[in-house]
This record gives structure tokens, C-alpha cells and sequence, in this order.
């Protein structure tokens, strides 16, 4: 009995100390950790990055690890427990992983994409739901049906903003992953839902399955749809040459993107990484018109590379929105929280001035692709 | 003279009632006497000590990332929760009140089915012949992977939630009660036969009450499993539920309400286990008594 007490002491404390010796691939200088997400528009360009080899000519010797996940949370949880040091996700998720500073300090470093809530805040009925003549009207239309959004993401904050601003009360407004929502559209379970591009592509009536539509975007409430970088401050304090590199990669991989005629090698070069997301979606998603009528404006998307006061003002008031939400901490951003240094002097350097792209928006009949 | 009539049904009842009270009373001061909760005592609170000086004394690395009881405490016992979930929360009864709603229904809909079906599957070798190659494909398949065709086959969302939680609970009652029938000494089913039972009278006698012990422990398991399950489960809740509440916890990294979450669940997870064993001690008094001789 006595060794058998001994023997379970052991293999208990055993199990506890474990993980320390498990290795932790962190940035010791030669190799970093890259987060982003395939099924999310904001970050279509690190398919680009690794496709042209852009790691390898800004950053000679380094190796950058390309870590995939369906959605931004993942990747904050990574960047928080020290195993990622660049992530790309929506102002909402990035502004909570950036407001974790008794676990790391993390920044918002560039961005990647500014649209008039034609990205990330599409708001989908189900596709037998009535024409509507406004996207007002739409919206009042949700008022006592079943709605849904991922939690934390940029849609949830157009959806609960949108409740606020309009008035509008859904019977049910349900927090559900992007997989289920597309899910329970095919079940016709839910009325509406806000999602991102390219699954209101792939889902929607004007590239894609035809399960749902599009009825308004964030335009509605102003609310604008903006990428961001983050980057762990201590990667960007120990090695700002890495940061440097990367962003400078970035910036040629937003302007291949952006340059009307790399569109099919850009929509080829993303489809290999979206596996099963069909190419006629991924580019209706990035380069397609969403129509005036549901709310949408030109340019489609415009990309600033830094953070420009607008943005910043939209990350302020995002940041006070959470505040009340109780998904941060503080009332507004630590002082360092915004940090676009090496993103305004890679801009400077190359001559530049904001916005280094944009994209406009094409009908639907320009699509090369046909699935 | 007057005749007595004495009601032995009733005395019997009586009897067994008054020492299934003496039975489980002196269960209880006997345990008592006994180290074994005090060591249970001793192994809790150790266990709260090493998370508490992993985590927030001496800040191991890894560990310091964790909340540790502090401030899960901290956040669980706060007027004002940072994150907006204490006890002084009504949410927080609303996602423990779902839930428990939840795994009961599961549970109950796993008992209802399972316990006929590993019956006959014990009683009837054709029948499980038939039946316990498809038992065996299905009970591999890891309950996540069931989420999108529970979506699509059920027309409401708790149907969905609660067909999820309730499979991993319907394997363990059918297997458990499978093995009770199969456990069952083939000379008590010679010997009935013998005499010229029934086979009606075979099952209620013997079968049925041969095989409870080991229907016990499978419910034991399958209720564990139902709070296990329920995580996938309730990923397609959406509203209220501990499951769901893990999940958006994870999402806005909210990681002491993530702890509560889990904490809360493993707890009436533990409730809920004892609770069937103590009924299955009630109902199964002769083992009990063949125990303590």
C-alpha cells in the first residue's frame, strides 16, 4: 500500500511538471510564429506572402512559421501564452487580445484593410426572405426573429451595435461559430446572421450557394470593417528587424493583392490555402460589387497600411463599446497600444502615402471564375 | 373470536425501509470513522495549494499563464465581476439551470433506450449479432464530429444540443447493461428453467435483477459522460448553457469565468454521480446487506 502511495505521488507530480519540459517554439531570433486565418478576408494576403516567397527575400535566414485557425480567438490565446508573435484579426478580437496586459503586452502594429462594413459585417437573411427596399427596412425585419453571429468577432460587434443604434430587439440572438451558423442556414434555422467575407460569398446568392443573401451591410450604422497586425511587444522591442521584415513583406503582398491584374494568380494562390471554399466565392469576396441597394459603397476595401487617425478613432470607440460589454478591462487603450512606428517609416522609406491600394468592387458578371 | 388480518406485504415493506434507513445511517457514521473522507479532504485542498503556488506563488512558467484559485475566487464571489459572471449573477443560474436541464433529458432519454436495448441485446444472441457491430462503429465516433448532422437532422436547437449529449451517455447504459445480462451465472438460467419458469418470469427474476448492479454503474458512467458530452453539445446552443459558456470564455479570453465554468460543471458532474449511486443503493438493498456480511 505504501509504495503504491508512493508510486501514484510520483506519477502525480510527474504529470504536473510535464508541460516544462515540453518545448515551446518561440521567436529566439531565427524563427517566429505567424497566426492567420485562410477563411478570413482581412489576412487573404499571407497566402500571398508565402506563395511569392516574400518571407524569404525581407527576411533572409528567419523562418516564419504559418500557423492556420478558423477564427481570431485562437490565435489570441497562442499570442497571450507566448507561442505566436504576429496575428491578423478583426479590430474587436485584437483590441481584447491587446487588452490582456497582465498576461502580454500586445499592440496593434499596421493595417490591413478599411471597408465600409462590406468585409466583416454582412448581415444575411435566409434566402426566401422577403425584398427589401432599404437596409433599413431589412434590419427592422430581424426585430423578433432568430438571430446569429460568432462571439467576439467583428460581426458580433456590427450586430450589437446595430441593436443599440436601431432599436431593434431579436427574438433570439444567439453566439454560434461560423461553421454552425453556416449549418443551420442549410437547415433554414436561423433567419439572420453577420458574418465575413468570403463565407457571405460562399453562402450567398450573388457567387455562392444561395442558401442566403445579403440585406444590409455595416455601412448602415457607420460602422467601418478594419484588419489588423498585432504584434507581441516584446518580439517587436528584442527583434524590431523581424517586425521590419515582416511588415515590409506585408506591404508588397497588399500591393500584389490590390494591382487589378493579379487578380486570378491572387484568387489561385488563396484557394490553395482556403481549401474548400470555392474560387468563383473567394473572388466575389475580394473583388466583387456588393450592391447599392443592401449598403454597398466604393471602394469595396482601401488599405491604409498604418493606423490613421479614422482608424484609430473607430479602435477607441470599439474599445469603449467592449468596456461596456465587459469584454476589456480599461475605458480606453494603454498609451502604447497602437504602436504603427515600423509601418510609418516602411511607408516613408518607400515613398508612399496611404491608402497603397484599394479595391473597387466589380459586378457580378466579371467573375473569371465559374466555381 | 376475531381474526387478525396482518398485511405481510406492508410488514415487509416496513422492514426493509426502517433498514435500508439503519443501512445507509450507519453507512454514513461508519464512513465518518474511516479515514477515507478526510483523506478526500486532505487530497482537495492539496490539490488547491499546488494550483495555487504553481500559479500565482511561485509563477512557474506555463503555469503563471493560468488563473489561479485566487483569482477564480477573485471573480467567482464579486459583486462586480470584471467579466460579468459571480454568483451574485442571475446568468450564472441561467447557464447552470440549462444545462442540468440538458443532461437530465439526455440522460433520461439514454436510460429509457439504452437499458431495453442492452437487455435484449444480453438476452436475445441473434439480436446482438445483429446489432453489436453497428453499436461498435457508432460509439467510436468522437461526439464533435456529430455536431453538423445533428444540426441538420433536428428541427429545433435543443433537439440538436440534447442528441449530442445524450450519445455518449446511450453507449455506456447499452454497453454496461449488455455486460450485466452477459454477467449473469448460466446456471441460474438452467435452474429456472428447470423448475419451468417463464420466460417472462426469467427476465423479471433473474435477468432484470441480476443485471442491476451493472446498470447502476453504467448510468453512473453514462451521467459523467452526459456532462462530458454536453461541451460539444451546447457548442451549438448559442444562448445559455456551461458549455456554451466555456466556449465564448475561450473566445473573449475570459479565463477565470472559463475556470467557474469548468468547475461548476465538474461539480454537479460529481452531484449527480452520487446521487444515482445512492439510489442504486437504496434499490439494490440485497447487496448492500451481502456487502456488510
Amino acid at each position: 500500500m505504501k509504495k503504491a502511495t508512493l508510486f501514484g505521488t510520483l506519477a502525480l507530480l510527474l504529470s504536473l511538471i510535464t508541460p516544462l519540459f515540453i518545448s515551446c517554439t518561440s521567436s529566439d531570433g531565427q524563427k517566429f510564429a505567424v497566426g492567420w486565418q485562410p477563411y478570413y478576408i482581412s489576412t487573404f494576403q499571407v497566402a500571398i506572402i508565402q506563395e511569392l516567397g516574400l518571407v524569404k527575400k525581407y527576411l533572409p535566414g528567419v523562418e516564419v512559421d504559418f500557423q492556420e485557425a478558423l477564427h481570431g480567438a485562437i490565435h489570441t490565446n497562442n499570442m497571450l501564452a507566448g507561442k505566436v508573435e504576429v496575428g491578423y484579426m478583426a479590430v474587436m478580437p485584437s483590441n481584447i487580445a491587446c487588452s490582456k496586459r497582465d498576461q502580454a503586452d500586445i499592440r496593434e502594429v499596421a493595417n490591413n484593410g478599411v471597408s465600409n462594413g462590406m468585409t466583416c459585417a454582412l448581415l444575411m437573411a435566409r434566402a426566401d426572405a422577403p425584398d427589401f427596399q432599404t437596409p433599413e427596412e431589412a434590419v427592422k425585419w430581424i426585430d423578433g426573429k432568430v438571430v446569429a453571429s460568432p462571439r467576439g468577432s467583428c460581426a458580433d460587434q456590427f450586430m450589437r451595435m446595430a441593436f443599440d443604434k436601431l432599436g431593434v430587439k431579436p427574438a433570439e440572438y444567439l453566439n454560434q461559430s461560423i461553421e454552425i451558423i453556416q449549418t443551420n442556414f442549410r437547415a433554414r434555422k436561423l433567419d439572420a446572421s453577420a458574418v465575413w467575407e468570403p463565407t457571405a460569398s460562399r453562402i450567398g446568392n450573388l457567387a455562392g450557394e444561395g442558401i442566403a443573401k445579403i440585406i444590409a451591410t455595416g455601412n448602415l450604422i457607420g460602422n467601418q470593417d478594419i484588419g489588423m497586425m498585432i504584434m507581441r511587444g516584446d518580439f517587436i522591442d528584442k527583434h524590431p528587424d523581424l517586425a521590419e521584415g515582416y511588415l515590409r513583406a506585408e506591404l508588397e503582398a497588399l500591393q500584389f493583392m490590390t494591382d487589378p491584374k493579379n487578380q486570378h494568380k491572387t484568387v489561385e494562390m488563396i484557394g490553395k490555402y482556403a481549401v474548400g471554399m470555392p474560387k468563383r466565392a473567394i473572388w466575389y469576396s475580394l473583388y466583387g460589387q456588393i450592391p447599392p441597394q443592401v449598403g454597398g459603397t466604393t471602394p469595396k476595401q482601401s488599405f491604409t497600411f498604418i493606423i490613421d487617425d479614422e482608424i484609430r478613432k473607430n479602435i477607441n470607440e470599439v474599445w469603449a463599446f467592449q468596456f461596456k460589454q465587459k469584454l476589456v478591462a480599461t475605458e480606453k487603450p494603454y498609451d502604447n497600444t497602437i504602436d504603427d512606428r515600423i509601418a510609418r517609416k516602411i511607408l516613408a522609406e518607400a515613398g508612399l502615402k496611404p491608402p497603397i491600394g484599394e479595391i473597387k468592387g466589380q459586378p457580378p458578371d466579371d467573375n473569371p471564375f465559374t466555381k | 373470536m376475531q381474526t387478525k388480518t396482518i398485511d405481510v406485504k406492508a410488514m415487509a415493506e416496513e422492514e426493509i425501509s426502517s433498514v435500508s434507513q439503519a443501512v445507509l445511517r450507519s453507512g454514513a457514521k461508519h464512513a465518518l470513522t474511516t479515514s477515507t473522507p478526510y483523506l478526500a479532504a486532505v487530497g482537495l485542498l492539496s490539490t488547491l495549494a499546488g494550483w495555487y503556488l504553481l500559479c500565482e506563488f511561485f509563477k512557474v512558467p506555463y503555469f503563471n499563464e493560468l488563473p489561479g484559485p485566487v483569482a477564480v475566487a477573485r471573480e467567482w464571489f464579486s459583486r462586480n465581476p470584471k467579466f460579468g459572471l459571480s454568483i451574485y449573477t442571475p446568468e450564472y443560474y441561467q447557464h447552470i439551470c440549462r444545462s442540468t436541464w440538458r443532461v437530465i433529458q439526455a440522460f433520461l432519454w439514454a436510460t429509457a433506450l439504452g437499458v431495453p436495448l442492452g437487455l435484449f441485446m444480453g438476452w436475445e444472441k441473434t439480436f446482438k449479432d445483429y446489432t453489436f457491430p453497428v453499436l461498435e462503429l457508432l460509439r467510436r465516433i468522437p461526439m464533435l464530429a456529430w455536431v453538423p448532422l445533428a444540426v441538420l437532422m433536428f428541427p429545433g436547437r435543443e433537439g440538436s444540443v440534447i442528441y449530442v449529449t445524450f450519445l455518449g451517455a446511450f453507449f455506456a447504459t447499452t454497453l454496461n447493461t449488455l455486460l450485466g445480462v452477459q454477467s449473469i451465472d448460466e446456471v441460474y438460467l438452467r435452474a429456472a428453467r428447470c423448475l419451468g419458469s417463464s420466460s417472462r418470469q426469467v427476465f423479471f427474476r433473474i435477468i432484470l435483477p441480476g443485471a442491476l448492479p451493472f446498470i447502476f454503474t453504467g448510468l453512473q458512467i453514462s451521467m459523467g459522460y452526459s456532462w462530458f458530452c454536453l461541451i460539444a453539445g451546447e457548442m451549438i446552443a448559442g444562448e445559455y448553457g456551461l458549455g456554451y459558456l466555456i466556449w465564448t470564455s475561450y473566445i473573449t479570453v475570459a479565463a477565470p469565468v472559463l475556470v467557474i465554468a469548468m468547475v461548476t460543471l465538474g461539480f454537479l458532474g460529481w452531484v449527480s454521480t452520487a446521487a444515482i449511486r445512492l439510489i442504486g443503493r437504496c434499490l439494490m438493498q440485497w447487496q448492500v446487506r451481502e456487502m456488510a456480511q
